[in-house]
């Protein structure tokens, strides 16, 4: 038997045609092999800037927090009514059925913006969920809703002033007002958020306590601060009337910031600032005395006392019973160049630094005259902000540094950015004064068992038409304590108060604001974890002024 | 030939781990947009807690609820102000210490203290 054996020829095409064959396959095979490699190795067909990014919150503008990590402010996705006139067809009929949906839009007012010869308008912005729902269950055409971000302020009023408020605008949302406006450009950020110093426990305590006095006297308005005086932070600001950012109602001046726009003169609380100037350069020690038996006649104008004693007053005399006649002496005393230096470096001069798009230059005597700078000596003639007050005592109290009013939250130590105005010991006796105010002069009102308190009262007339009238007053209180050890300083002041049945009519600060702060400290000291006073309470006086010098200081008692 | 079968596995593993790493940054994208709306979600719940929980707000439902008082100041108290106490009159303490028992109880501030010394006597019970 014979095997078959093809012919040479037949081999070689057999061998040639599996060599093509087997070529023409590695050829297809690499080729695969090529485009795996290829797709592989292909860019990600997801770009990574589709990808959201982690955390970051989806709307526009960052939170604002209270020193507690409180929300103030924040914002929250919401969607805009929006519509293209031309694919809308009939207009009449979209905008009846709009405003059967959305009670609050008037069907006229649709109509008329569906009638602009725009591409595109907006009808409502910021909807609600509800308003959305009801708008999708229309199915009008032409009308859609696009995303866009809505400021939310859960306090509402509370803090209306400090946060301020937003407007809409190119990109979104931006800042109109306070701390909005302020610190915009960090707050476009949505990933940044801003701590301010202010408490909301202690800003309800203020607002309700201030409410609660405006009422009472039927008065036009009325400011509250709480300021730290070791640091400047501002615990609270209340301004009243007040508005509700939440709404983008038209605000009335009345409803500006008080505390830091609104200037008014700051009447006798000044009368601490120069009797600081008078001990500090040494014209003055407590026991100097001024004779206050008569009205004092400069340059043809007459300085006189409200319900005066009539005799000659030692300094603590002068302050306690707030003698404009004394003081007058005391600012002649210092002279205009000394007085003006000072009040320059209380900060009265110029505007403060406090981080707020509201805020002004005060008004000061354009010549410093004999009569002005008397004038300005008791606190007329100058006109500056609540803010400016409670910075300038709280330099009086803290040891004698100015230290700048800010609305955020400190982090770092103060040391660098406070300034010595007066000494320490000029310091000690001031709130020595202060105390004495409080403990037996005008400023009785705001004395509680809780704390001690140090301050001064303050009543200025309003000028009306470039004249004083006497029945508008700016009655104000200012308030440091513990004055032991001081921490915070209160500001209280009722714009126009009316005097009542229970104060006799009478409607001074002593009478209006003093009793308000008085209740404010006891509020809030215990927020702040503050002991009660305790029986030595009032031992440090004894270092300033030993027990045997008060007959010589007080002659009355 | 081999290096060329070499290269076509090669090719088709890195194929597969091209298609895995696709396939998981969808995931991841998916991931990313469940937990952005997760903290959108977070955020407008932290809004309406910030609502209902204004001060006022908190102050009404203590009212209806509750009728808790604000903290006063003179239930704060600085040790400063306790009243001291006689140790050697009251006698050995009740408490038992390391030292063995009745050994009088060390008060807390020393004379080189700023403050005054303070005494405490603490109220255990005899055994």
């Amino acid at each position: 038997m014979t095997g078959f054996r093809p012919a040479a020829p037949e081999l070689k095409r057999a061998r040639t045609r599996l060599a093509v064959g087997t070529l023409i396959f590695a050829v297809a095979l690499g080729l695969v092999a090529v485009r795996l490699v290829d797709l592989a190795t292909e860019r990600p067909s997801v770009s990574a800037s589709s990808r959201p990014q982690l955390g970051r919150h989806p709307v526009g503008r960052g939170d604002i927090l209270d020193r507690n990590g409180r929300l103030l402010a924040t914002s929250l996705p919401s969607r805009a009514l929006f519509a293209r006139p031309k694919q809308v067809g009939d207009i009449e009929g979209a905008a009846a059925r709009l405003a059967q949906a959305l009670p609050w839009l008037s069907a006229e007012e649709v109509a008329h913006r569906l009638s602009l010869p725009h591409s595109s308008v907006y009808i409502a912005r910021q909807l609600t969920p509800d308003d959305q729902q009801a708008v999708l269950q229309l199915g009008l055409p032409g009308i859609s809703l696009i995303p866009e971000d809505v400021r939310v302020y859960p306090q509402g009023r509370l803090a209306a002033h400090i946060v301020g408020r937003t407007k809409p605008g190119k990109g979104g949302t931006v800042g109109s007002a306070g701390t909005e406006e302020r610190f915009n450009d960090i707050l476009s950020d949505p990933t940044k958020s801003l701590t301010l110093a202010m408490d909301i426990r202690v800003q309800h305590a203020l607002r309700e306590e201030l409410v609660l006095s405006v009422a009472r006297f039927r008065a036009l308005g009325g400011v509250g601060l709480v300021l730290d005086v070791n640091t400047g932070e501002v615990i609270a600001m209340v301004s009243l009337p007040d508005f509700d950012p939440n709404r983008n109602e038209k605000l009335s001046r009345d409803q500006g910031n008080r505390a830091s726009y609104h200037l008014n003169e700051p009447g006798s609380v000044l009368k601490l600032l120069t009797a600081a100037v008078a001990i500090d350069q040494g014209k003055a020690a407590l026991t100097t005395s001024y004779d206050a038996t008569r009205p004092l006649r400069v340059s043809g104008r007459t300085i006189r006392d409200y319900r005066g004693k009539k005799r000659p007053l030692t300094t603590a005399e002068a302050i306690v019973n707030s003698s404009n006649i004394a003081v007058a002496m005391m600012a002649q005393d210092i002279g205009p160049r000394t007085l003006k230096r000072y009040l320059e470096d209380f900060g009265l001069l110029d505007a403060t630094g406090i981080e707020l798009p509201e805020r002004r230059t005060p008004t000061a005597p354009r010549r410093w005259t004999p009569l002005a700078t008397m004038t300005v000596g008791f606190g007329h003639g100058i006109a500056v902000s609540p803010l400016h007050t409670a910075s300038a005592v709280s330099a009086l109290a803290n040891g004698g540094y100015l230290i700048p009013a800010t609305l955020l939250k400190r982090t770092s130590p103060i040391h660098d950015m406070r300034r010595p105005v007066i000494s320490p010991a000029t310091s000690d006796k001031l709130r020595w004064l202060m105390r004495q105010v409080v403990l037996r002069g005008s400023g009785t009102k705001a004395d509680n068992g809780d704390y001690p308190v140090g301050g001064k009262t303050g009543t200025a007339e309003k000028v009306v038409n470039g004249r004083y009238d006497r029945d508008k007053r700016y009655s104000s209180f200012i308030g440091v304590f513990p004055i032991s050890q001081p921490r915070f300083a209160v500001f209280v002041a009722i714009d126009e108060p009316k005097g009542t049945k229970e104060t006799f009519g009478y409607a001074t600060g002593g009478w209006t604001a003093a009793p308000a702060v008085g209740a404010v400290i006891r509020r809030i000291g215990p927020m702040f974890g503050l002991p009660n006073a305790g029986p030595a309470a009032d031992d440090w006086m004894r270092r300033i002024v030993p027990d045997a010098m008060l007959s010589k200081l007080f002659r009355e008692t | 030939m081999y290096w060329l079968l070499g290269a076509a596995a090669m090719a088709a593993g890195l194929f597969a781990v091209g298609e895995h790493v696709k396939q998981r940054q969808k995931d991841l994208i998916e991931l990313d947009r469940t937990l952005t709306k997760e903290l959108e979600r977070i955020h407008v719940l932290q809004a309406e807690l910030a609502t209902l929980t204004r001060p006022e707000a908190l102050e009404a439902w203590n009212a209806r609820h509750l009728d808790l008082i604000p903290l006063k100041a003179e239930q704060i108290q600085d040790l400063r102000f306790l009243p001291a106490k006689d140790l050697a009159a009251s006698g050995p303490s009740p408490i038992r210490t390391r030292a063995g028992r009745g050994d009088p109880v060390t008060p807390l501030a020393t004379a080189a203290s700023p403050r005054p010394p303070i005494s405490v006597s603490l109220q255990g019970t005899p055994r």
